[in-house]
């Protein structure tokens, strides 16, 4: 079998740049069945793991490394315009006022009288179904953020 | 009984505390939802979430900083 030589394969392209972009091999994407497979197999294994184990970690972990894996085939966009910056400056006050409650909730009390936003959530994700729904919604986020490429 | 004068002033009651506390994360977290409903208006000088993060994510550096962000959410709120 070491001598056998592989057919030389050839493209005949016109001139039509419809036929030109045709003859171009399609950019490599994840199937969705392989996607929603991954990601309910993902969400049931975490709902029977528990916090604080290694399980936890090591499929968190697993989740992460192949969110930035598929975000590598994930298909090019073309980038948005940009946004405003008072908009930018909006989102940034909401998100920075919810870091510091959250920062004066732990450094006051992480207690009962002053609960963490991870404290009021315990009861969630110490239920498997719900736990497997934020496994879920955790994976779904990831995918949303790295699953568009800005095209350069 | 002779002790009954001694008791010290009994702090803030806990339930104030909390409800104030949770009071604050929904009050934030219905701020963010009002302005993505604002955001989504035609001519809406506003911009959504997901346009915010297009544009930090246009750069390697904020597609990184991004994702470990994200990652360390799942880190927190499932591993931990």
């Amino acid at each position: 079998m070491t001598g056998a030589r592989r057919p030389v394969q050839c493209r005949v392209v016109s001139g039509d740049s419809a036929a030109s972009a045709a003859a171009r091999p399609a950019p490599r994407t994840l199937s969705p069945v392989f996607r929603w497979g991954a990601a309910l197999l993902f969400a049931v294994l975490v709902s029977d793991a528990r916090s604080l184990t290694l399980p936890a970690s090591l499929l968190v972990l697993a989740g992460g490394l192949g969110i930035w894996w598929a975000g590598k085939y994930a298909p090019m966009v073309a980038p948005d315009a940009p946004a405003a910056a008072i908009g930018v400056a909006t989102w940034a006050i909401v998100f920075g006022t919810f870091a510091v409650w959250e920062l004066g909730a732990f450094v006051i009390g992480n207690n009962d009288a002053h609960p963490t936003f991870s404290m009021l959530f315990d009861p969630v994700l110490s239920f498997g179904p719900t736990r497997a729904l934020c496994a879920l919604g955790w994976l779904a986020s990831g995918w949303y953020l790295l699953g568009r490429r800005p095209n350069p | 009984m002779a002790g009954v004068g001694l008791v010290p002033p009994r702090p803030a009651p806990e339930p104030v505390t909390r409800a104030v506390t949770i009071g604050g994360f929904v009050a934030v977290i219905l701020a963010g939802v009002v302005l993505e409903v604002v955001a989504k208006r035609p001519a809406s000088r506003v911009a959504s979430v997901g346009d915010v993060l297009g544009q930090v994510m246009r750069q390697r550096t904020g597609r990184v900083l991004v994702f470990v962000l994200w990652f360390w959410f799942g880190w927190h709120f499932i591993a931990r």
